[in-house]
């Protein structure tokens, strides 16, 4: 036992100092050599919360072991049951020791118990893939009004409607190929026989696998006498039901060397978890005799990720907070917001049809000393877009909307991006224009942006002036404190142009000064290859902008706030 | 399906055909075996009994005849055509009616669950006293052509089969609309277990926990598994799409499944995976639509059950023959409504397929019965029983000492009050 370690984010480390809870489940993922990495904590006492199994249990006191124990026997319970699956043999005790970590390894059975190391890390040198599956099994349930009654049926229509989720009775197909035939594999190797790689991507890969019911039982002896032959019972009268699908959506992360056996049986088992989670939130998503179906959004926090559940697919505060408590957060960011779930981009690099963060691949100037980029992601809104044709003056509407994306995609607002005819109207509303301005082809400039950004998602922007385009290389180094302590995209208007700018690149030898550019002119489709090849998004020097021309930047400020 | 292929025990069992009593007579019946592209295998012909009434029309006879007969058998193996059992004179003078059998059968079972379509049905002669055979392939479009001739012949190892087996769970809870349960118990019954065969026709099959390309041939797998080889169904799950707010609707009706049926197939030993997924698929399909069909008949006798607002319909169960007595080792098998005797089937096999069955040949345990409404029977009888021991019991004490009266009082109390508990038992069970 000596020289055993468990790994925990740093982030969380310091989330854990601060709670005052007495404890916490720990969750997390084990690597090929057994090692305990502890992502995320949580309140509640499942085997798989948020996806991930429950590997540990983080005191606030000083307890002892034979204590912690006798008190937290359903979280010992559900942490028992992933570790079975895992077929891992201990589990992990943290608390503080003088403002330290202090982590105990305790046999599965509780019999045994071990000092280990703790080990503060960022994760980054893990390598594995976050994999989701998801699923729509279709119910059909009566309700008369009463809340406690449709509870009930909803509970039996989904116990024996998702009675099949079991890890016996599922397998997971990545194009084409099964779990169960390859359960001795591990994830990598999986993955790369199923999409025919020679290796694994740089950072964590994000893969969708489609769940597959096995029916049938594989050995006819083994059945036992759960199955007789079949019995129909049909009860006749009217009532009134909701048909709906009940969505299961789960993520769990996972290190490449874990085996595809155990990989099957953790999504399974989490999806199966799922089901009996989403019977509150489909109870208190029926409003007016009508039930919007709720589907789980996931989030990145910190080194892990969670999965919340919206009754009506809204936001809502509550549940946002209590999440939040749930997971011990806290800080300045805003969190859980329909625009930070995580899309993926591996089953389509496209957002409701455009592109994410066009400038990824793109690598800045060799020879720049000093860079600074947009952070976080947004959608690449051009001419054309939509079915809608604002050629030859709809740039700077374009790059209002490629603005507006960021501000709702990384949370700060669930307004849906203004199209043209709802921007027209807020400068309407607001004063700026006539009314004869909605549904006219009249340009916007840099302060219209900075209007409608503040009317529409109470954003306030900087603007900065220059008189030539050759000035804007003195700008360079605002536009790198800009990128680099709000890091929203910045709308630049000129010279009859609208255009986006992403990031700036200074050579402090030469002063050379390099603008990372979204244009929103390009009518073309969605084509990477092309927008990042023929510049559409790209690094441009400075000489790209008219030095008889003057230009205003428009500059969105991230607001500060504390979220409750 | 130029050659129709069989065994040195099917030319054996010729041999064993009822004697005609009029050189005159024609008797006919069905031809069962296994279709294929080149070789169709003969594995059985099944006279058809003789006319309950003599008004009966003798095609229409044949047809549901061949209905009883295509649900005894399991997937892979279909009634191919038509069998004529008289002499050669007879059967130049009857083929008309022969051939209008023929047509009566494949319209029949053009409704039943069929491997393929079958563009050509076989009509086979045997002649009784030479044991010969003879077999044309008759076009399907059109009965009265004479169609071409088709090579009967014996060939060996032809029935070496493999037999494929599953177990399928059923577990619903949903409702029907009202315009479903308007319709008939046979319809309600299709549409409650559409959700089923939809899952079954859609998926993939997995034999021996292994995904085969279609073309693959069983062999490998066969000689591994001593002919017999587990498969399952590998259901490929939706996709949830966006879903916007769903309003309320109104059902018929609440429906509730439970259980699961055993799934049974055969295929000659070196045919394809694809062959093998049909035969087994067809099973699937067709011995639920027998259960259900056998239920209904059985109902409608049982008029007033029908418009019962509370229905439990238990399916009957399926029985297998033990391959070593079946003709080909194909397991031929029945029905059976729950509280008949297996042995009840012993006629069924006699009556329909011409096989004479001993109870010890029936496998009994392929299918449970489901605790119903027979588990509450036994458990009433059993409280019954008790009851009785306890009174007479009672008086017997009664006859040794006649102030035992209070004891026997007590008795009876107890026998009542049991009978209370075990009545509000069976009514909550």
């Amino acid at each position: 036992m000596v020289g055993q370690k468990v790994v925990v984010c740093k982030n969380l480390w310091q989330r854990l100092e601060a709670t005052t809870d007495v404890f916490r489940s720990l969750f997390g993922f084990v690597d090929g050599n057994g090692t305990l990495h502890i992502t995320g904590t949580t309140l509640q006492r499942h085997p798989l919360p948020h996806g991930q199994p429950a590997l540990g249990i983080y005191c606030s006191k000083d307890f002892d072991t034979e204590s912690i124990l006798s008190q937290c026997q359903r979280r010992v319970l559900a942490i028992q049951e992933a570790l079975d699956i895992l077929e891992a043999p201990n589990f992990v005790l943290l608390s503080k020791e003088q403002d330290t970590p202090r982590a105990s390894l305790i046999g599965t059975d509780g019999s045994t118990e071990s000092r280990a190391d703790v080990v503060l890390s960022d994760f980054a040198e893990i390598g594995g893939v976050l994999l989701r599956a998801r699923l729509s099994i279709p119910l059909s349930v009566e309700y008369c009004g009463a809340e406690g009654r449709f509870r009930e049926t909803l509970s039996q229509a989904i116990g024996t409607n998702c009675s099949w989720l079991t890890p016996g009775n599922v397998t997971f197909d990545l194009r084409g190929e099964l779990t169960k035939i390859n359960p001795d594999l591990e994830i990598g190797d999986f993955i790369k026989k199923a999409l025919q790689r020679k290796s694994e991507p740089e950072g964590t890969d994000i893969l969708e696998l489609l769940p597959v019911r096995i029916m049938g039982s594989g050995d006819i002896s083994a059945r036992g006498d759960a199955f007789h032959s079949p019995v129909i019972h049909i009860q006749r009268g009217n009532a009134k039901v909701f048909d709906f699908p009940l969505i299961l959506d789960v993520v769990s992360f996972f290190p490449y060397d874990t085996k595809v056996r155990t990989v099957s049986e953790l999504l399974t088992k989490a999806l199966q978890q799922q089901t009996s989670t989403s019977v509150e939130v489909i109870c208190s998503s029926i409003s007016e005799n009508q039930l919007t179906p709720p589907a789980p959004m996931h989030f990145k926090v910190d080194n892990g990720f969670a999965t919340i559940l919206y009754p009506r697919n809204q936001v809502n505060n509550v549940i946002k907070f209590a999440t939040r408590t749930d997971l011990a957060m806290r800080g300045e960011k805003p969190t859980f917001s329909s625009g930070q779930a995580l899309f993926f981009t591996q089953d389509s690099n496209l957002y409701s049809g455009l592109l994410v963060n066009p400038h990824n691949k793109l690598k800045p100037p060799a020879k720049a000393t000093r860079t600074a980029i947009v952070q976080g992601e947004y959608l690449y809104y051009h001419y054309m877009q939509q079915k809608f044709d604002d050629c030859g003056w709809g740039c700077a509407y374009r790059s209002l909307q490629t603005l507006c994306s960021w501000f709702r995609l990384q949370g700060f607002t669930e307004e849906d991006v203004p199209n043209h005819e709802k921007i027209q109207r807020t400068l309407v509303e607001i004063g700026d224009k006539q009314a004869n301005f909605i549904g006219s082809r009249q340009w916007i400039g840099s302060q219209e942006v900075s209007f409608v950004l503040n009317q529409l998602t109470k954003v306030d922007s900087k603007t900065i002036y220059v008189s030539s385009g050759a000035e804007l290389a003195t700008k360079a180094n605002d536009l790198i404190d800009h990128f680099t302590e709000h890091g929203t995209p910045v709308m630049i208007g000129g010279g009859q142009l609208a255009h986006t700018i992403l990031g700036v690149a200074v050579n402090d030898a030469s002063e050379e000064v390099h603008f990372l550019i979204l244009d929103p002119h390009y009518t073309g489709s969605e084509d990477l290859q092309t927008i990042n090849g023929k510049g559409w998004c790209n690094w441009k020097p400075q000489t790209f902008w008219d030095k008889n021309s003057f230009y205003n930047m428009c500059l969105p400020q991230v607001p500060k706030r504390v979220e409750q | 399906m130029k050659v129709l292929a069989y065994d040195e025990a099917f030319a054996a069992s010729l041999h064993k055909l009822p004697v005609l009593s009029d050189p005159k007579e024609l008797k006919l019946g069905v031809v069962i075996g296994i279709p294929g592209p080149k070789q169709a295998v003969l594995v059985h012909v099944a006279l058809t009994p003789p006319l309950e009434k003599p008004t009966d029309k003798l095609d229409q006879w044949v047809a549901q005849h061949a209905k009883q007969v295509s649900r005894m058998l399991p997937g892979g193996v279909d009634v191919l055509g038509v069998v004529a059992l008289c002499s050669p004179d007879v059967f130049e003078k009857q083929k008309s009616l022969v051939k209008q059998a023929l047509s009566s059968v494949h319209k029949t079972l053009a409704k039943t669950h069929q491997l393929q379509d079958y563009p050509q049905r076989v009509l086979l002669h045997i002649d009784p006293n030479s044991f010969k055979l003879s077999s044309r392939l008759i076009d399907s479009s059109n009965f009265s052509g004479n169609g071409f001739p088709q090579d009967a012949k014996q060939v060996k190892n032809c029935t070496n089969f493999t037999v494929l087996e599953s177990f399928l769970p059923l577990h619903f809870l949903g409702h029907i609309s009202d315009e479903v349960v308007g319709q008939s118990l046979q319809k309600q019954l299709a549409s409650t277990l559409k959700f089923i065969e939809d899952a079954v026709s859609s998926g993939d099959v997995l034999i021996e926990g292994q995904e085969i390309t279609p073309e693959a041939t069983l062999s490998s797998f066969s000689s591994e598994n001593e002919g017999e080889l587990r498969v399952q169904f590998a259901v490929r799950q939706i996709k949830p799409q966006p879903c916007g707010a769903i309003p309320l609707t109104t059902c018929g009706a609440t429906v509730s499944i439970r259980g699961g049926f055993q799934v049974r197939a055969i295929v000659q030993s070196k045919a394809t995976s694809e062959e093998a997924i049909n035969a087994i698929k067809q099973d699937a399909v067709r011995n639920l639509r027998s259960r259900c069909g056998m239920h209904c008949e059985d109902l409608l006798v049982i008029e007033d059950e029908q418009r019962d607002p509370s229905m439990t319909h238990e399916l009957p169960k399926r029985i297998f023959l033990r391959r070593s007595h079946c003709p080909s080792t194909v397991p031929f098998c029945d029905f059976v409504f729950h509280g008949d005797d297996p042995n009840d089937s012993l006629q069924a096999f006699l009556e329909i397929l011409g096989l004479e069955v001993k109870p010890e040949y029936i496998e009994r345990n392929s299918e449970k019965a489901p605790r119903g409404d027979i588990q509450d029977a036994r458990d009433a009888a059993q409280v019954e029983e008790m009851v009785e021991d306890i009174i007479c019991e009672g008086a017997k004490q009664l006859q040794k000492d006649p102030s035992n009266i209070i004891k026997l009082g007590l008795a009876c109390s107890v026998a009542v009050l049991a009978m209370l508990v075990a009545y509000i038992l069976l009514v909550r069970h």
